[in-house]
């Protein structure tokens, strides 16, 4: 187990050795951009746009008990911006980026690809991984914000559908509920999350073995570490905001 | 029928002393000692699992050695800096077994790769190259084509041609002829002596095909327990009574 550590020390420490580096590979790192972010969207979309609805339609019942429906888009808005966009968004990522990554490093590592970067004088760390890091912790946040929108927007059609709230009322009480800190907070909460997918794919692939097997196991990996790290990721910055939040 | 190469014997490309390697406790490399001389193909002739490959990517930095002492264009390579080893890099050419193409890329883009990475050519230049490349290992119309879409012989050639790219001074085959039929074999032999021919270049060939030992080696080595146990032209490795030696001549022609 130490001896992993020290492997997985080794990697990220390289990774922030040679991601400042010249030279720089742009264009596979715009490659990446678009793997990673554009074709994350319609999955996002979707995803995002029935989650504003279900969270709105669920949370009806208890806030009717009490009266206080017209809370419903503050109580949709710090969800979604402070817990539910940053968790969705890097699950989604973790399951369709991370593992992705993973699969496609682990085939190159156990098809010799990788080795024949290196015989060609051609650094494949900074090739292959560098730039899938970088574009993970860079597109995820991105991701997220437009989660948040598509939630956002999600939740409005089924306010206004049940409470026949206005689009600027609905909006108006969405921003009026959230702080700076939120959204920052998100925001550093969605690098942390997007570098995690980029390293964790990353390490899985280019350290997989055994054949096919291997290349299975390291898109297993990837998606499953990832998510193991997320939530304790979650939770430690959780705290950390908390003890920021004014009382 | 091979032509006669020009190779010059006073002058060792490569030169290895003492090589040992070990997988944990399995010592695959036992002493090995080994020269390979200006315009020489040479082959490395053994049994699956008796460490061929792990000499060759050795010679390339892929592996490290466990011992011994080794001297690649008059340098030695267990002292070359990271930046050294890149230059080096640049004058060895290694085709993998599997080929190793990048599958995500044409054929185009899989020998450009290395190309713009490592020399100042302008769009038009690249592409002259790649072209004259492909032409040399008589591909020029797969140039758009995915590696998925080729065969097991042009993705061999695919492979032979991203390395001359670069302009090699040493190849390195990793079993050329591999999973390959008959014909397409001679083929790859004919495209190997070719390439010893047209870029001078100095080979170390690793297979256990026997007829790829004899069409494309000036000198034959072979692989027995871990050290060179035969040397010399085709004809003089086989004349022995050795009969793991005299088994590898009748099962290779069984098979």
């Amino acid at each position: 187990m130490f001896l992993d550590l020290h492997r997985v020390y080794a990697f990220v420490a390289r990774f922030f050795r040679e991601a400042f580096l010249p030279p720089y590979e742009w264009q596979e790192i715009i490659r990446q951009f678009y793997e990673v972010g554009v074709r994350s969207l319609p999955l996002i979309s979707l995803t995002g746009f029935i989650m504003g609805i279900v969270f709105t339609n669920q949370s009806r019942p208890s806030l009717s008990e009490f009266g206080a429906t017209s809370w419903l888009p503050a109580l949709i808005s710090v969800a979604i911006v402070r817990a539910l966009a940053p968790l969705v968004t890097a699950i989604i990522a973790a399951g369709r980026v991370g593992s992705n990554i993973g699969a496609e490093l682990g085939s190159m590592k156990v098809t010799e690809q990788i080795d024949a970067m290196e015989v060609s004088a051609t650094n494949p760390f900074k090739f292959l991984v560098v730039t899938r890091v970088l574009a993970t912790t860079l597109m995820v946040p991105t991701l997220m914000m437009y989660t948040v929108l598509v939630a956002l927007l999600g939740g409005y059609i089924n306010v206004h559908q049940y409470e026949a709230t206005s689009f600027v009322t609905y909006f108006d009480q969405v921003f009026g509920a959230i702080t700076f800190l939120d959204i920052y907070s998100s925001i550093l909460k969605s690098f942390v999350f997007g570098f995690t997918i980029g390293m964790v794919g990353c390490y899985k692939g280019y350290h997989s073995s055994k054949g096919t097997e291997g290349v299975g196991r390291a898109a297993n990996a990837s998606v499953v570490s990832s998510m193991f790290l997320i939530f304790i990721e979650e939770l430690l910055i959780l705290q950390i905001v908390n003890a920021l939040r004014p009382s | 029928m091979k032509q006669q190469p020009t190779i010059d014997w006073t002058r060792e490309v490569i030169s290895v002393r003492g090589l040992k390697k070990a997988f944990d406790a399995f010592e695959v490399l036992k002493g090995v000692d080994l020269r390979l001389h200006q315009g020489e193909n040479l082959v490395v002739l053994g049994r699956s699992g008796t460490g061929k490959s792990v000499l060759i990517k050795i010679l390339t930095g892929l592996l490290k050695a466990d011992e011994g002492h080794i001297r690649v264009l008059d340098q030695d390579i267990d002292q070359l800096s990271p930046k050294a080893w890149e230059t080096m890099r640049l004058k060895i050419g290694f085709s993998f077994q599997n080929s190793a193409l990048y599958d995500s890329m044409t054929v185009r883009e899989n020998l450009r790769f290395a190309l713009v990475r490592h020399f100042r050519l302008s769009e038009s230049e690249v592409d002259r190259t790649v072209e004259e490349v492909l032409e040399a290992v008589g591909l020029a119309q797969t140039l758009h084509q995915m590696p998925a879409e080729l065969s097991g012989g042009q993705r061999k050639r695919i492979g032979i041609a991203r390395t001359l790219i670069l302009k090699p001074e040493i190849m390195l085959y990793d079993e050329p002829t591999a999973g390959l039929d008959p014909i397409t074999c001679i083929e790859i032999n004919n495209l190997i002596n070719e390439v010893q021919r047209r870029f001078n270049t100095s080979s170390i060939i690793i297979t256990h095909d026997l007829t790829c030992a004899k069409m494309t080696g000036d000198r034959i080595v072979m692989l027995l327990d871990g050290r060179f146990g035969r040397e010399g032209t085709f004809e003089e490795v086989f004349a022995t009574d050795d009969e793991r030696v005299k088994a590898f001549y009748t099962y290779n022609f069984v098979e």
